[in-house]
């Protein structure tokens, strides 16, 4: 359940990457985001940003549809929400407004 | 047939709640897993190995990074709880009490017998000044600390809960930080003060624990004879001056303790701005008391008895539980607001 906004919504480096990740690609695991990222989310800590990502609505998250052939448990599949895709778009504009080196 | 991973999720669902478990462990399980069958498909013995290895770092650390998270949310949720009194408190309690700290230990320098000193370590003086400031200032910055922090808010159950749990806890503490740290410290200040070095100087009676102190007024009393042994490399010094610094730092322990309760009782019985005045003023006649005057002297020079040189060190103390029980007596006001205007 997203969090309700009494803030300006706020985007450290990590859930920007996430972020900018998820909407390159529509629906991604989050070993998927690990490898994707060279290195820069670890396997470790990545699933506590989504957590936090998804607290905060810039995510959502389902379960995969079919189980694994392995029989293990089913993996989560991460989402950008319209919320999360503003709050990039946005930081984006602030950033190239700020420091134009970093419009991409 | 168990498989990779089964063991640490069963682990951590005994203490996780089903939240966590769906939302940070079973994802990086399912990944061990996924990963882990992956490379049996191919027959990659050693891959496999190397996924459960992975996998088992990963759950750790996703264990440890949330305990952090967590851990710091609560803090936050504790500190905002009521209105921000907790925040308040501690953070003007920390405030004053560093300022405390630095000015008695700034003017304990200056008023000292600074001729005497080398120049170049004035400034190692005043570090080892800084341990003998801090029990001082700490009962003046909770004193200070709670009375901000409660001030135009309601002293909840819950706050005042916390907030004595914190005095107590700052008694445990200054009493181990004024038997243990102190007593070095003071000796280092005088070996820098003096310049003989440590071995050849013999110990002061503020420079001892608790238990040595205890047997140097046993030793001037004259009633431990024969029954303990005489206390070597400490300095001979009056069983009044003796008595008056045991009892002076068991009174700095207990303090904050009596301080602070001292200070919900102030912030609970109204007029804010007065309130918070008269904090500020009690604050400033304790460490006042401490430092202002050379009990040291006046004791060793007027040969007070036990009787008066026990409640000169607990005077402060004394002081607040009146005002306590003052306070207690006092009817309270009858409109308090519970938020900030």
């Amino acid at each position: 359940m997203p969090r309700r906004h009494d803030r300006i919504p706020t985007l450290p480096p990590k859930e920007t990457l996430i972020l900018q990740l998820l909407v390159r690609e529509k629906e991604m695991y989050g070993l998927e985001l690990v490898a994707a990222s060279r290195r820069r989310l670890k396997r470790g800590t990545v699933y506590v940003t989504l957590g936090r990502m998804e607290k905060k609505g810039y995510v959502t998250s389902r379960l995969e549809d079919a189980p694994p052939s392995g029989g293990g448990l089913p993996r989560r599949l991460y989402e950008a929400t319209a919320f999360g895709r503003r709050v990039l778009a946005a930081w984006d504009q602030v950033a190239a407004r700020l420091v134009p080196e970093l419009a991409r | 047939m168990r498989k990779p991973g089964d063991r640490l999720r069963a682990l951590a669902a005994l203490v996780s709640r089903a939240a966590t478990m769906e939302r940070l462990i079973d994802p990086v399980i399912a990944d061990m897993q996924y990963e882990y069958a992956d490379a049996s498909r191919r027959g990659q013995v050693w891959r496999r190995a190397w996924v459960r290895i992975a996998g088992a770092l990963a759950f750790w650390r996703v264990i440890g990074s949330f305990a952090v998270e967590r851990s710091l949310d609560n803090v936050h949720e504790w500190a905002a709880a009521d209105g921000w009194v907790m925040g308040r408190t501690l953070g003007g309690s920390t405030l004053v009490t560093v300022v405390v700290t630095f000015s008695v230990a700034l003017m304990t320098l200056m008023l000292g017998p600074t001729a005497q000193f080398r120049d170049g370590d004035t400034v190692r003086m005043l570090f080892y000044l800084v341990p003998s400031a801090i029990p001082i200032a700490l009962p003046a910055g909770l004193l200070v600390g709670i009375v901000y922090g409660l001030r135009r808010r309601a002293a909840t159950s819950r706050a005042q809960r916390a907030i004595s749990l914190i005095a107590v806890c700052c008694t445990l503490a200054a009493f181990a930080w004024v038997d243990r740290v102190v007593p070095e410290a003071n000796q280092a200040f005088r070996v820098v003060a003096s310049g003989i070095p440590s071995n050849q100087l013999l110990k002061g009676a503020n420079e001892l624990t608790f238990g040595e102190l205890a047997q140097k007024i046993a030793e001037s009393d004259g009633s431990s004879r024969g029954s303990a042994r005489e206390l070597s490399g400490t300095l001979r010094a009056p069983a009044g001056v003796l008595r008056f610094w045991y009892h002076a730092r068991l009174a700095i322990s207990i303090a904050p303790l009596i301080a602070g309760l001292f200070a919900l009782r102030l912030a609970a019985a109204g007029r804010r701005r007065l309130t918070l005045v008269i904090g500020v003023v009690a604050m400033t006649i304790y460490v006042a008391y401490y430092i202002a005057y050379d009990f040291t002297w006046l004791i060793a020079s007027n040969h007070w008895g036990p009787v008066a040189v026990t409640g000169i060190a607990w005077i402060p103390n004394l002081v607040f539980l009146l005002g306590i029980v003052l306070l207690k007596a006092r009817p309270p006001e009858a409109a308090t607001s519970t938020q900030s205007a």
